[in-house]
Parts: C-alpha cells; structure tokens; sequence
C-alpha cells in the first residue's frame, strides 16, 4: 500500500488475512472430502432434483413464446381491421349498398374497350337514372342519356373509339324528377 | 448467490485459471441445454450431498440425514437456477461449496436452539467452528470487484504466490500486491460493517 497503516489497522488485516485462511481451509477440507466418483444413485438423485426445474424453466419458456405468438398474431389483426386504407374495404358487387347509394360497376379503371356502363344501386324502389360521360382531360361530354330504368347503357351501338380517359357520372333520378345521389368513376382504355 | 458479474479486462484471463474457464464454458453449454454438459454438470453436482452431509458433522449433526438430504434438493434447484451468475472466478465446487455453506447456515439459523432440540442428538461443533464463523467472509468476498477477488481468492484459496498471481495476471508481484492489500482493506471494512463495528 502507498500509505504505511496503523499499527491496529495492520493487525485488522493480518486478521481479515487469517479469516481468508480458516475459510479457505474449511473450503477445500470439504472439496476433498466431496471427491470420488459418483454412485449410480447419487447421480439418479441429482437428475431427479434437477430434472422438476428444467422441465418447469422449459414449460415456462414454451408458454411464454406462445403468449408473445399470439400477442403478435392479435396485433397484426387489430392493425389489418383499423389501419386506413388507399382501396376500398369491400369489393364492388361484394356487399349491399345503403339506401341512395351508386355504385358504378363498369367501366371503372383499365379497360380493352368501352363496351357498357352498369352500376347498381341500394335504393327502394324503381328510380330513374342520367348516365353522364365525359372526356377526363378536355371535359367534352361524350354520351348523355337520361330516364334510365335499367342498371345498364349498352355502348355498342356508339362510336367509343376516340374514348381514351373517361369520367362516368349516374345520377339516381327521383320520382319528382330530381337528380339526387351520384356515382362517379374514371375508366381509362389500356392494351 | 455465490458469485455475480462478468470479469473484464486481465481479469477474464483470471477467470481461467485452474477450472475455472472450462467450468464456466460447461455451465454455459449445460444452460444452452447441450445434453453432454448437462449430465456433465450433473456428474459435478453429486458433490452437493457429500458437502452438505460433511458440514453438518463438522458442525455437531445438528440435521438428520433425511434433513440434509431434503437440504440437498433445494440447493440443487437454488444451484441451477443461479447458474447463469456464475462467472467462473473461482472453481465450480468452490461455487457449490459456497452455496452449500449459505444454505446449511440458513437453515440452522431457523431450527429451535441447540438444548431444545428433540429426537436427534446434537454434538458438540469444533471450536471456533460454528455454521456462522465463516459466512459472513464468504459474504464480503463477494462484494470485491472482479480483478480484487481474484487476486485474493488466488492467494488463499488457491494458495499461490505473489509471483504466480502475477504471472497469470501479466502484472509485477508488487502491482498484484498492491491490489490484494487493497482488497484485503476493502474486506476489512465490509467485515467491520456486518459485524456491526465498521471503523473504516
């Protein structure tokens, strides 16, 4: 030590030394006295002392891997059923519609050709419908028919072939002749 | 439980010498569930009972044997499951003999005392040699830093020289000294603390 103790502080550690020696003797007294070769039924005991707690660790490993599984499968599900999303949750023609609700069924999206407009709708009755197509870039109205009874405006019987990028609106007419609730769709022509 | 921590530095190189790196590989490989290990570890175990049973006679009987051998289960279990704090400063029997030591002194702290004691016969301890004469050094040990222990456990429980300790520590005899007279004050003072007499 850098410091020359007391003379009592040395004899306290000369004493924490001989304290460090009786344990160490009865230490190794009882290591040699624990020496030899295992019996059968000596080993057969500590395998059956050990063996409740490592089964009982693995168990409780086994279920905490299943709890934190299913935690994570919960999770994933929570966030499929409430984070917002880009498309619709339901498909077109896949549930009802609400009372005065459009639904435009066709065209909608890429296209090979403009061959009919079809749509649907969730109101009672037999309403009317105004079918409204326009061109999306120049906003040149293409095709207007009006009194509709049907879900459907064949277009065979039109000249399409200019049609590249269309807006479609149908508006649900009712029975005092006022146009009511509307569909809009964009419908373009691809290869 | 006996030993907590990780060693660093030089101390890591202690931590090798005589068993005590293959014993703390086996402890690791035998938690890891390596088959070989574990029946090795269990082989290494079967000391538990023979320790246990060697201090109760050093210490006048004061258990039966059936109670010594329910003593051998719990230390078993309270054994492996401290496993993961060994850290192989010392050989695994000195670990399990430290443990041993605790649990037997525990238990005695909670039986009636020694004149009421009925239906076993109780001997007598050797002088100076009673459950709680050494427990509490084992404690203060345990409260050194990692590179402190060592050098102490070295010296007196391995017995070796300074001059060994320094080779395995890569350090000169007079630095190791210095280290184990400042151990030996730390323990001084954590020894005046649990007997209630702390001068430092």
């Amino acid at each position: 030590m850098s410091q020359e103790p007391s003379e009592r502080a040395r004899r306290e550690l000369e004493e924490v030394a001989r304290a460090l020696d009786r344990a160490a003797r009865l230490e190794r007294e009882a290591i040699r006295a624990s020496e030899g070769a295992s019996t059968a039924d000596e080993l057969r005991a500590v395998e059956a002392a050990l063996e409740r707690v490592r089964g009982s660790q693995g168990g409780a490993s086994g279920r905490r891997t299943w709890l934190i599984a299913a935690g994570l499968l919960v999770g994933a599900l929570l966030l499929w059923r409430f984070l917002p999303r880009d498309e619709p949750r339901a498909r077109p023609g896949r549930v009802p519609l609400g009372e005065g609700r459009v639904e435009i069924l066709e065209p909608v999206g890429g296209v090979p050709s403009f061959q009919r407009v079809r749509w649907r709708t969730g109101s009672q009755g037999r309403p009317r419908y105004r079918v409204l197509v326009l061109d999306e870039v120049s906003g040149q109205e293409l095709l207007d028919q009006t009194d509709l009874q049907a879900f459907e405006l064949p277009l065979d019987n039109r000249d399409t072939h200019a049609w590249q990028r269309i807006r479609i609106e149908v508006y649900e007419i009712d029975a005092s002749g006022q146009e009511g609730r509307v569909a809009v769709a964009r419908a373009w022509r691809s290869p | 439980m006996p030993e907590s921590g990780e060693p660093e530095g030089p101390v890591s190189a202690l931590a090798g010498r005589g068993s005590g790196a293959s014993d703390l590989e086996l402890a690791r490989r035998a938690l890891a569930g390596v088959g070989e290990a574990r029946r090795e570890l269990d082989r290494r175990l079967v000391c538990v009972p023979r320790m246990l049973n060697h201090l109760n006679a050093r210490w006048g009987r004061p258990l039966q044997a059936h109670d010594v051998e329910d003593l051998s289960q719990d230390v078993l279990v309270a054994l492996w499951r401290s496993l993961p704090s060994y850290a192989g400063l010392s050989a695994l029997e000195s670990w399990i003999f430290r443990c041993c030591h605790r649990a037997l002194a525990a238990r005695l702290r909670r039986m009636p005392p020694l004149g009421s004691t009925q239906g076993s016969k109780v001997l007598e301890p050797a002088a100076g040699e009673g459950p709680e004469v050494h427990e509490d050094v084992y404690q203060a040990l345990e409260t050194l830093e990692p590179r402190a222990r060592q050098v102490v456990e070295l010296k007196h429980f391995e017995e070796r020289t300074f001059e060994e300790i320094g080779a395995v520590l890569e350090r000169s005899p007079n630095t190791v000294k210095t280290w184990y007279y400042q151990a030996l004050e730390e323990l001084r003072r954590a020894l005046g603390r649990s007997r209630g007499s702390d001068e430092a």
